[in-house]
């Protein structure tokens, strides 16, 4: 059974259409990534599968259930991109009316478990208030995961946090999939996706543009931005370069030790490093550059920019 | 329900909403007391008593009429509207709860303090100026039907104000409701006037309607005739003007004043069930 299953799913606001007919599917266990530029109904997407947002057509269902459903409700954990929970309530208190809501009384050991799994072990007494937007956003994912939810939905899940928080964060997505829940992720942080997402689904206009796995995504882009750690680069030497490799740049560094950057098909690695090297060039390290999804989703786009 | 009631009530304790509103009503009070004592009683003139007693409880429940109205504005006005621009409710409304109860439960639990409140400034004004002055009023059973009709005024505003939340903006909210709360009084004032000057019908026309869009003015008349329709004083309801209730309101206003609550509450979730959030 699928986790998620959306069949045409649409949305007008007034004349604007803000999902057009969506097809989507997620598999149970698997971290799914919604991606898209600003305005492309994402959020909108979001709040209709939760049940904040009527659909004008179509047709979804959630853990097997139709849209709005109670039963599917209660197997849900979801963090809004843009919320404040009340800064009158404790952190403790704020999971304790969420479970509320969903019918059993949380203890206070089962709280500050919580808490913890999200990096705010001992903070169950605090007020919201004094919690910085970061805290407020680990929160959110505590809240989420009250009563064990089955499928989380997680829009901009690391937006206000560090990168420590946002490493954590990821390796916590990973333990939730590994304890079989299934993650619904909406992120702009397309490292961060690239990185834990099994699936993912690109949206533009309200439309998908692309739906499938990430490993799919990435090799239908054909070409891979790459970074070369290189040494005894002298003058002249990327004016030439850049004859044959148009999109090479330096992207720091001094003619000792820079970085090299440049967008080419897999197969082109080899005689760029060729040329390298026989120009006098010391290459020390070739690895393909981490923010590939970015350039597939730029290219995917019609965006694409020489970077 | 019960548990967005509790958490209801437990934030008007913790942003001190009680603290300050009980605490406001007592300093009133106090100054209601001290204004009676500081007057001092009236010329030993037979009926005198009964008059000033009379007079100086018309002036606190006018004011009690306009605080309650208030206040039911003030703590219902962001109810929704607020939580929809913070972001609170897109937490909570996924969980499995209806709508209609997370709206329901908002508004009882409000409701409770609106029922002390008005318990407390009603029933304050009324024990400050019998002490002060001698029973004014004819019997318990009017005093409750009395405090009935004020709470229901409350109830009135509240559940306009949470129907307006989920409609519009805080600020707008606001301004709405406490303006047609104004318009409904001055219309009823103008058919008192009507009653005691002229024939016209336009009086009475205006007070009608005024009355059918926002009952409450109607509603504290009605209180003002309950309290003191059946005083010894028989220009009890009439002495006061357009702050009397020369032409009381019958019974038929009180229902109506019901019908309009549940339908206004009815509408409320009828659209915020509806919403797109």
């Amino acid at each position: 059974m699928k986790a998620i299953l959306t069949l045409g799913l649409t949305k007008y606001y007034h004349r604007r259409i803000a999902c057009d007919h969506i097809h989507l599917s997620v598999n149970q266990g698997e971290i799914f990534g919604l991606l898209g530029p600003n305005g492309a109904g994402k959020s909108t997407l979001v709040k209709m599968l939760i049940g904040l947002v009527n659909p004008s057509a179509g047709s979804a269902r959630v853990l097997g259930c139709p849209l709005g459903q109670l039963a599917s409700r209660r197997r849900i954990g979801y963090l809004p991109e843009l919320f404040r929970y009340p800064p009158w309530l404790t952190a403790g208190e704020v999971l304790d009316y969420h479970a509320a809501l969903l019918g059993f009384r949380l203890n206070a050991e089962a709280g500050d478990e919580l808490l913890a799994r999200v990096g705010l072990r001992g903070r169950r007494r605090e007020r919201v208030r004094s919690f910085s937007k970061g805290m407020q956003q680990r929160l959110g994912l505590a809240v989420a995961l009250v009563g064990d939810p089955d499928l989380i939905f997680l829009d901009e899940p690391t937006s206000a946090l560090d990168p420590v928080g946002r490493f954590e964060v990821s390796q916590l997505l990973l333990q939730l999939r590994e304890e079989g829940r299934t993650i619904f992720l909406n992120s702009h942080l397309l490292s961060d996706v690239e990185k834990i997402c099994d699936s993912v689904a690109l949206i533009d206009q309200g439309r998908v543009r692309f739906h499938g796995t990430l490993a799919e995504a990435l090799s239908s882009e054909g070409t891979r931005a790459y970074r070369l750690n290189v040494g005894g680069l002298e003058a002249g030497d990327v004016d030439l370069l850049r004859g044959r490799w148009p999109g090479l740049v330096v992207q720091w560094g001094r003619p000792s030790d820079a970085v090299l950057r440049v967008i080419l098909p897999r197969e082109g690695v080899p005689s760029l490093v060729t040329a390298l090297v026989e120009r006098g060039i010391r290459v020390y390290e070739v690895a393909a550059d981490e923010t590939s999804l970015e350039r597939w989703f730029l290219n995917r786009l019609g965006k694409d920019r020489t970077v | 329900m019960t548990t967005v009631m509790r958490y209801s009530l437990k934030e008007t304790m913790r942003k001190r909403t009680i603290a300050a509103a009980g605490g406001l009503t007592f300093l009133f009070l106090l100054l209601f007391f001290l204004f009676l004592k500081w007057v001092g009683p009236p010329p030993a003139i037979p009926g005198s008593e009964f008059l000033a007693g009379l007079t100086y409880l018309y002036l606190g429940l006018f004011a009690a009429y306009v605080m309650i109205a208030l206040f039911s504005v003030l703590i219902y006005v962001a109810t929704v509207s607020q939580e929809i621009d913070d972001g609170t409710l897109l937490a909570v409304l996924p969980r499995p709860i209806r709508r209609y109860e997370l709206l329901l439960g908002k508004w009882l639990g409000l409701a409770v303090m609106v029922l002390c409140y008005s318990a407390l400034l009603f029933f304050g004004l009324v024990v400050i100026d019998q002490a002060q002055y001698g029973p004014v009023v004819a019997s318990a059973h009017d005093l409750f039907l009395a405090y009935g009709d004020f709470l229901l005024e409350g109830l009135v505003v509240s559940a306009v104000t949470l129907l307006g939340s989920t409609l519009t903006a805080t600020m707008t909210n606001g301004i709405v409701v406490s303006s047609a709360v104004l318009i409904a009084f001055l219309g009823g004032a103008l058919e008192q006037l009507g009653a005691l000057t002229s024939s016209a019908p336009a009086f009475t026309v205006i007070g009608w309607i005024t009355s059918l869009i926002m009952p409450t003015d109607a509603l504290y008349r009605r209180a003002l005739y309950q309290l003191l329709g059946n005083h010894a004083y028989a220009g009890a309801v009439a002495g006061f003007g357009p702050f009397g209730a020369v032409k009381p309101p019958g019974e038929g206003m009180v229902f109506y004043g019901l019908l309009y609550l549940v339908g206004m509450l009815l509408l409320a979730v009828w659209h915020f069930g509806h919403r797109d959030l």
